[in-house]
């Protein structure tokens, strides 16, 4: 036993430090390659740490701190050298922000807060140059991102990965997400509607608390939807049909008559005048049981079926009244501004 | 126990479901001698799923610690089915809270044959049975079904569509400490922390408009 592990020893296993007299043939024959892989291994760990470094200073360029005042303190995109987005929900019910950027604070005016998406856009002339968005069709659960962010004089940044990365999804707030982002670790509070960068340094999501103390990754071709139409708008707009509803279970022979596949239907318990609605005839008891040819079990269902058609054109929609379906259109119009 | 299992269905069809074999082994031997009949056994809470699916008009009965036995119960609860859960060591620490009420029996390790067949009969019929040594979790709280004041409708109609706090006020010519409290108030009534899950509510109460 012990003759077997002086030969182990001697015949290859580095162990430096340990002392060997020097001149010992030994380890001279097992030193040269062993050196030159400590070279080879130290200059790419230096490499990779400068790589990643680099990373992170790259990103941190794409992101300003957002503070709303009483110490609330959480991050933004630069989407372009003047438009700026972050999470809705912690943005939301604020007036005005002030942005920090390396340079220093500048004020942002809020254009918009989709609570649905968690998206918020602001105007601010940051002077930065703006992130470039990847659409992250490549992103896999697993892959590495670089999380960046601001506080109030100092950049943050988190390396973290993309623990799932799913098909699209609807938010429980009726919004359409592109697909489904979940990162790991949970990230801190002040890098909340930070930037997720993907390894060559493009955006593929911002970084919100989700439900469950999760932090979800708002996709980025998400942000740029909402984006779009804010810009085109100046607002986000408000399309609505004007009725009240209470989801209603329909008895199974009911639903079997009017094929349908969902267990509830929309029940109109108001309509608000000169709505839309009120246009089209909508009324009292009227059962909504599709529209645009999806179906629909709740209020919630129309509100994401109104997102998709332009304003001022016109929906379908499917009743259930005394007795007999009816098929009519609603023009979709924006909500009169208060 | 022929009473008590109704006079339609004498027997009652149950599937044991746990991962541990020895677990497994001793649920069988508690359904031994009354007028119960394994219809199956599933190892994960995926064959669970799978066997439930399926239709069968069965009571699901499993065990071990709360861990191992979560999927088992998420798993029925999701198919509707009733289910007994035989916990073992170290559960009393453990949060309960979500298991929720209505067809569930939880009963601690080592239950006697009655109590056992009393708990399988009772959850069965929709009922919750919780072991005394075991704190059953709070009732949940009933949603209130107070109506939004007129108010506290109009409050958070404009808060939905994006407006500040103090656009909020501005709109209608109160403060916006008004305005916070109207939307506390509304978030009180509709169980909700945040403008968007209140918004989101009210539209599925039918108190805001869409």
């Amino acid at each position: 036993m012990t003759v077997r592990m002086a030969k182990a020893t001697s015949s290859g296993v580095p162990l430096p430090n340990r002392g060997v007299p020097e001149g010992c043939d030994s380890v001279q024959h097992v030193s040269a390659p062993w050196v030159i892989l400590g070279v080879i291994v130290t200059s790419a760990l230096t490499e990779w740490g400068a790589a990643r470094r680099a990373l992170a200073e790259r990103a941190a360029l794409g992101v300003v701190g957002i503070d709303r005042g009483r110490g609330v303190q959480f991050s933004g995109i630069v989407w372009d050298s003047d438009t700026l987005v972050t999470a809705a929900e912690v943005l939301h019910g604020a007036d005005s922000v002030t942005v920090q950027t390396a340079q220093g604070a500048v004020p942002a005016q809020i254009l918009a807060c989709d609570l649905s998406v968690d998206v918020a856009v602001l105007r601010a002339k940051t002077g930065a140059p703006g992130i470039s968005a990847a659409k992250p069709a490549g992103l896999r659960s697993g892959d590495d991102v670089v999380v960046a962010g601001r506080g109030r004089a100092e950049s943050m940044t988190a390396w973290a990965y993309a623990e799932q990365v799913g098909p699209a999804w609807r938010s429980r707030s009726g919004g359409e997400l592109d697909r489904l982002i979940t990162l790991s670790p949970r990230l801190h509070r002040g890098l909340e509607g930070g930037g997720a960068f993907d390894l060559e340094g493009r955006l593929c999501a911002m970084a919100v608390r989700g439900p469950r103390r999760q932090t979800l990754g708002i996709p980025s071709e998400t942000i740029e939807r909402v984006v779009a139409t804010v810009l085109q708008h100046g607002r986000l707009p408000q399309p609505y049909l004007g009725v009240r509803l209470q989801a209603v279970r329909l008895d199974e022979s009911l639903r079997t008559q009017l094929g349908l596949s969902g267990s509830d239907a929309s029940f109109v318990v108001g309509v608000e005048a000169a709505s839309p609605a009120a246009t089209a005839g909508l009324r009292f008891g009227d059962l909504i049981l599709s529209v645009s040819g999806r179906p629909i079990e709740n209020g919630i269902d129309i509100k994401v079926e109104l997102t998709r058609v332009p304003l001022g054109s016109p929906i379908s929609v499917r009743l259930y009244r005394a007795g007999t379906t009816l098929d009519t259109s609603v023009i979709v119009r924006e909500r009169s501004p208060w | 126990m022929n009473a008590a299992a109704g006079p339609h269905d004498p027997t009652v069809n149950l599937i044991v479901a746990a991962s541990s074999d020895p677990v497994r082994r001793d649920l069988v031997d508690l359904t031994q001698g009354a007028n119960f009949n394994v219809l199956s056994v599933a190892r994960d809470p995926i064959a669970l799923a799978r066997l439930l699916r399926r239709g069968e008009n069965a009571w699901v009965v499993t065990g071990g610690t709360l861990t191992p036995v979560r999927p088992f119960l998420s798993a029925a609860r999701t198919a509707n089915a009733a289910v007994v859960a035989v916990l073992t060591g170290g559960a009393d620490g453990d949060d309960r809270s979500d298991l929720g009420y209505g067809g569930l029996a939880v009963l601690r390790a080592m239950p006697r044959t009655d109590a056992f067949q009393a708990a399988v009969i009772a959850s069965g019929v929709g009922l919750s049975v919780w072991d005394p040594g075991l704190a059953a979790p709070p009732l949940p709280a009933e949603p209130s079904e107070t109506p939004l004041s007129p108010r506290e409708r109009t409050v958070l109609e404009l808060a939905g569509a994006g407006l500040s706090t103090k656009a909020v006020a501005r709109e209608l010519d109160i403060s916006p400490n008004t305005v916070k409290f109207h939307l506390a108030a509304a978030f009180e009534k509709l169980g909700v922390t945040s403008r968007a899950e209140a918004v989101m509510a009210a539209i599925r109460r039918g108190e805001l408009s869409v």
